[in-house]
């Protein structure tokens, strides 16, 4: 038996289009900890990692560890017909082919129901290895989500070079080049509106808007934005989601190919 | 399949058609607006479409590697990669150690707050009393039974120990330890049913005493040194050498 509440139906929403942008359809992994969620795009560029923590939630059992294979574009619905303040509650048994979403209203007796049939998902899953990153940089996400918007009207993809004085986003396409330098802040009264560096060696890496712009659908869940690059390695855009866990996005960045 | 992501200066307004030909040579674009796929949300770009191609677009050439030319001047292709160049597929759902760790942490944590004492009974020794025998085999590392009593603070410690000291049939249950640099104590005088206590005083003992934090609180729990069979007391060092202690207890020098 599966059961997790949350009271506020509205994070559950915002995950929810967060990631159905990259992905069509995920497995949900439950266990004791929790539920996760790992899957790439279709076009294997990016991965998403969500960490929903048993903590966070109002209840949460999990007997038996289960997989639970969703189509997003049919949770979506199914979240659409529910009020921001619902309590949501996740039911499925444990060999059942079929989850449950049951909302409750807060103001009125109203009790919906909703069931939907699980799909058998064949996914890989990537050992992300721990990694220490040469630059991770903290942002306020809106901001991030501003330039990246910006930019993509200017070239197809941004490149992110971080150095002790700032971070640099710039593309260059048909129509010219464009530039954002934003640079460290100490306002420390407001942390959300905070720029943090925390840099060993600058790095400087290439990245497709396209993907960029998806991963920013999160920023509804969180006010800060974390990102972390080292040389040679996927770029990886953290939310955090207040008392609940974490939503990764991973990002392999753009090479130049070399000439043989 | 989205591989034609490659950097070239192609034209806002028709993107979708210039990815497809990607693979093959650049055709001569046909500027006729009924085929360009419009973008619904400026109306900017319909006047565009009026236009012809800016001339550096006929410039363009691929090579063979990619690469893009525009006007003699060479763009490097710069190719999206995969994340699975970076990150190995995991086929069977194996876990990291990281993980294997937190499970076994919550493990104990819900065994701790639950009291369950498994794999254990009560044996009565000659000579010594009451001790305890596994009753499965446990190997190292394994966690075998809470220390359980009451934490108390040393000051109300002191109070008890001279309290006890008045009666001679009263054993000595009070565990003193220190946790991230306070002094605590377990007291497990009360005759409570719980088997931690009764566990028997041996300076190679096959357990060895950890603390952990449940509920903010240092709850002491006992790990097997070594693999530990069925029917084995098990045994640890109480560590108290001092000279008042061993003058009262003689066993505690073995």
């Amino acid at each position: 038996m599966f059961e997790a509440r949350l009271t506020q139906s509205a994070i559950f929403k915002k995950v929810l289009d967060a990631i159905k942008d990259l992905l069509n359809e995920a497995s949900f992994d439950c266990s004791e900890s929790g539920i996760q969620l790992q899957a790439m795009d279709n076009s294997h560029v990016s991965l998403v990692s969500l960490t929903l923590k048993s903590d966070g939630f109002d209840k949460y059992r999990c007997d038996r560890n289960l997989t639970m294979g969703m189509n997003l574009a049919s949770m979506s619905k199914i979240f659409k017909c529910s009020s921001n303040d619902d309590t949501v509650t996740i039911k499925a048994q444990d060999d059942a082919d079929t989850v449950t979403f049951m909302f409750e209203a807060k103001k009125q007796d109203k009790i919906s129901d909703y069931e939907m049939k699980l799909m058998n998902l064949d996914q890989e899953h990537l050992g992300i290895p721990e990694t220490e990153f040469s630059c991770v940089i903290k942002m306020p996400s809106g901001e991030f989500a501003r330039i990246v918007k910006d930019l993509s009207q200017f070239g197809e993809s941004i490149v992110i070079s971080c150095t002790k004085e700032g971070v640099k986003f710039s593309t260059s396409g048909d129509i010219g080049s464009a530039n954002v330098k934003i640079a460290q802040t100490s306002n420390f009264d407001k942390e959300e509106e905070c720029v943090s560096i925390d840099m060993q060696e600058p790095v400087t890496l290439t990245f497709a808007c396209q993907y960029l712009n998806s991963f920013t659908k999160a920023t509804p869940l969180t006010p800060v934005v974390q990102l972390s690059m080292s040389d040679n390695v996927p770029l990886v855009v953290e939310y955090q989601i207040p008392d609940l866990g974490h939503l990764r996005y991973y990002l392999a960045p753009k090479i130049e190919e070399d000439e043989n | 399949m989205v591989r034609a992501t490659a950097v070239e200066p192609t034209t806002p307004l028709m993107p979708k058609r210039r990815q497809k030909m990607t693979c093959q040579e650049i055709l001569p674009s046909p500027s006729t607006p009924h085929r360009i796929e419009l973008r619904r949300d400026s109306s900017e770009d319909i006047k565009k479409i009026a236009k012809p191609l800016p001339p550096a677009v006929k410039g363009r050439r691929r090579l063979k590697n990619g690469d893009v030319i525009v006007n003699g001047q060479q763009i490097k292709a710069i190719e999206n990669h995969k994340l699975t160049e970076y990150f190995p597929v995991r086929r069977s759902v194996r876990k990291t150690t990281k993980t294997v760790l937190e499970e076994k942490q919550r493990n104990l944590e819900l065994i701790l707050k639950k009291g369950i004492e498994e794999g254990l009974e009560i044996r009565i020794f000659e000579g010594k009393g009451r001790g305890i025998v596994a009753s499965k085999d446990f190997v190292k590392g394994d966690f075998v039974i809470e220390y359980s009593g009451d934490l108390i603070d040393p000051i109300e410690a002191k109070l008890r120990e001279e309290q006890y000291s008045r009666d001679q049939n009263t054993g000595c249950y009070m565990y003193y330890f220190k946790h991230n640099g306070q002094q605590y104590c377990v007291d497990a005088t009360a005759e409570s049913g719980k088997l931690g206590r009764l566990v028997n005083h041996s300076r190679n003992g096959n357990l060895m005493t950890r603390t952990l934090m449940i509920d903010n609180k240092p709850r002491l729990v006992l790990i097997a040194k070594e693999n530990i069979k069925i029917g084995e007391e098990v045994l640890y060092d109480y560590g108290d050498r001092s000279k008042e202690s061993l003058q009262h207890h003689p066993w505690l020098a073995y």
